[in-house]
């Protein structure tokens, strides 16, 4: 029976370890083509993400360098820079030419009617979806959904999604450590490619100077995402739920969770898709203390949200969004008591 | 008189078959056995390469060849009859001399088998919430990692019901390989009915039905093991699994701590 037993369907987490090997050959067959010499790119927690990201600029020679050179003089404080953004589902035109920027630290606001682009406009912030054409330039950066570097960019935009999105199978603190581990295993694992590599060199090459990279365990690796993971749990006061699955939490305790699982990548802008709207009018507030708190510490936010008071009070700037256009983009002060397009008012009407 | 004597009778011969015969019934139950676990495994490994590549190949157009031959794959597999591939294999494909036939026989079922769980494998990776891979993704995790770590996990929880189904009926239909010689279970029982001593087909074919039941509680039992465990996550839970869940999350915590201890003495002893 021990035999049979050991040939059962693939159910344990050894075996996901089996399927994560079968997967990952068969995404390398995929990835040969597009991946660069990817051991370049560090840890952008490690090393500081500046220099991670010069690393990745360099190599990004072939990515469209007209809007690069563009957009270069004035990026000393802009981090996200939009330009004359189209998105089309078939014949659906959502989004019909967005162009705005977004510095460090700004909290920006997004409103707008159901159906007019808001979350279509989040969503290609970080490219989850691909932009039918214009650019995205993120922190000196234009972002290419094809290039693997797009998996390093995420990184750095953390996004928070109006059903949570907390991944069921895992407990609290693994939601939370998971993407911080498997990230820094990955990076880890380059760089001691490269270090063995450039031990190999100076074998043979005495005039080699390189400085062999040093690099993390991955008990240190996992340990570093633990502590990380309880402190921001600690933060906002869910600790006795670490070790609970998400199916038995409430709204929202998973969104609190679910912001600082984003929070635990070190992300540098924080995208937000009506983090309120799907929960119980009782819940709504907690989560917006935690936004509060975050934008207090001076993250730089794109929230989409219909909690007009929230905007009023959080809010740097706010864009209304109508038809695939920002139709109005003022600080809250002015687009609320004196709005000027026609749509805006009536939204307003309607809304407040 | 006759019902007490054709009841003792009926003792007698099913000791006989055991005493007489068990060389072959064991064999014929190994057979059964090694056809079956060779199948399932091929199976499994099978229809999760498949599944995965068709779900790779809605994103990406390098793979458009692969997932044509898979396509074809699944469907001639389930178009045609089980006992023609195993034809087609035995008389046509591998028609070598010497080959190993029951060889034959677990890569027909395996074949078979996979394209089975493929289409179960892939059903389940796609009832996944797509916010789930979403989120894997906006945290900079690449494809293979979320659907490894994310997807996976998940899709094989809602699919373990119905591969199960599919190799509870592998085992059964693996009796059909009598029709090219191999001696299993079913065989081994119509052979020991056949034989001159035994003059009746009903007292072996009643063990080997035994054995075939046997063998599925055995699985089905496990399948139920590894159900339950795969249900901790979901919704209704009771404080009993909730308390459990919180102590094995603490073992693996104490896990990272311990293994973080370790390599740090061993730095300093090192240094
Ligand atoms: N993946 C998709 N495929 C096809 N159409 C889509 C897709 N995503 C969004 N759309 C369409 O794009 C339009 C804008 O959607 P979007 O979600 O951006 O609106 P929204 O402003 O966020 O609205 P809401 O306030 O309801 O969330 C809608 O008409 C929607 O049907
Ligand atoms: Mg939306």
């Amino acid at each position: 029976m021990e035999k049979d037993k050991a040939k059962m369907p693939a159910a344990d987490a050894a075996q996901a370890d089996v399927f994560e090997n079968i997967i990952d050959s068969v995404e390398a067959v995929q990835d040969a083509a597009t991946e660069n010499n990817s051991v370049l790119i560090q840890d952008a927690e490690e090393v500081g993400a500046e220099e991670a990201h010069a690393n990745t600029e360099a190599q990004e020679e072939t990515a469209p360098a007209q809007a690069k050179e563009a957009h270069r003089p004035d990026c000393d404080d802009v981090l996200i820079s939009i330009t004359d953004l189209h998105k089309s589902f078939g014949k659906n035109e959502v989004l019909r030419g967005v162009t705005t920027q977004v510095k460090k630290g700004e909290k920006v606001v997004i409103i707008g009617p159901s159906g007019s682009g808001k979350s279509t406009l989040l969503r290609c912030l970080n490219m989850m979806e691909t932009p039918t054409s214009g650019t995205i330039i993120f922190d000196g950066t234009p972002l290419d959904p094809k290039h693997s570097s797009i998996n390093l960019h995420r990184r750095s935009m953390g996004m928070v999604f109006q059903h949570f999105n907390l991944f069921n199978n895992l407990t609290v603190v693994e939601n939370i450590m998971l993407a911080p581990v498997k990230t820094g295993i990955a990076d880890m694992k380059k760089l001691r490619k490269k270090a063995l590599f450039l031990k190999l060199r100076k074998l043979f090459d005495k005039n080699c100077t390189e400085e062999i990279p040093t690099y993390p365990s991955k008990a240190e690796i996992r340990k570093k995402a633990l502590d990380n993971a309880l402190a921001l749990l600690e933060r906002i006061g869910l600790s006795d739920k670490a070790t609970a699955y998400p199916s038995t939490l409430s709204g929202g305790q998973k969104q609190r969770i679910a912001i600082v699982r984003a929070l635990a990548m070190h992300p540098r802008v924080m995208l937000f898709d009506e983090p309120t709207s799907a929960l119980d009018p009782e819940m709504v507030g907690e989560v917006l203390e935690v936004i509060k708190e975050l934008a207090e510490g001076g993250m730089t936010m794109v929230i989409v949200t219909h909690e007009i008071g929230f905007a009023r009070e959080v809010a740097t700037r706010v864009l209304f969004i109508d038809e695939g256009v920002i139709k109005e983009d003022a600080p809250p002060k002015e687009l609320f008591t004196n709005p000027k397009d026609a749509r805006l008012k009536e939204f307003l009407s309607k809304v407040l | 008189m006759e019902g007490p004597s054709a009841f003792e009778k009926f003792f007698s011969d099913i000791g006989r078959v055991f005493s007489e015969y068990n060389d072959f019934l064991l064999t014929g139950l190994q057979n059964t056995l090694i056809i079956s676990v060779g199948a399932a495994v091929l199976g499994l490994v099978l229809g999760v390469i498949v599944a995965i590549i068709k779900i790779a190949a809605v994103n990406n157009k390098k793979l458009r060849i692969p997932e044509a031959i898979c396509n074809i794959y699944v469907g001639v597999i389930r178009g045609t009859p089980v006992a023609l591939q195993l034809f087609i294999m035995a008389f046509v494909i591998l028609a070598i001399r010497n080959f190993p036939i029951v060889i034959t026989a677990i890569l027909t079922f395996g074949i078979n088998s996979g394209a089975y769980v493929a289409e179960n494998l892939r059903a389940g990776i796609q009832s996944v919430d797509p916010g789930q891979t979403e989120a894997g993704r906006s945290l900079g995790l690449s494809g293979s990692t979320t659907m490894a770590n994310v997807v996976l996990p998940q899709a094989v929880k809602n699919v373990i019901p119905a591969i199960g189904n599919e190799l509870i009926a592998l085992i059964k239909e693996t009796s059909i390989v009598s029709m090219i010689s191999i001696i299993d279970l079913t065989n081994a029982a119509k052979l020991i009915g056949s034989g001159n001593n035994m003059a009746t087909y009903l007292v072996p074919m009643l063990v080997a039905a035994l054995f075939y039941l046997a063998i599925v509680y055995i699985l089905t039992f496990f399948l139920h093991m590894i159900e339950k465990k795969l249900r901790e996550s979901e919704q209704h839970i009771s404080d009993k699994k909730i308390a459990k869940v919180k102590a094995k999350t603490e073992r693996k915590l104490a896990r990272i701590n311990s293994a973080y201890e370790k390599a740090v003495s061993k730095r300093k002893e090192a240094a």
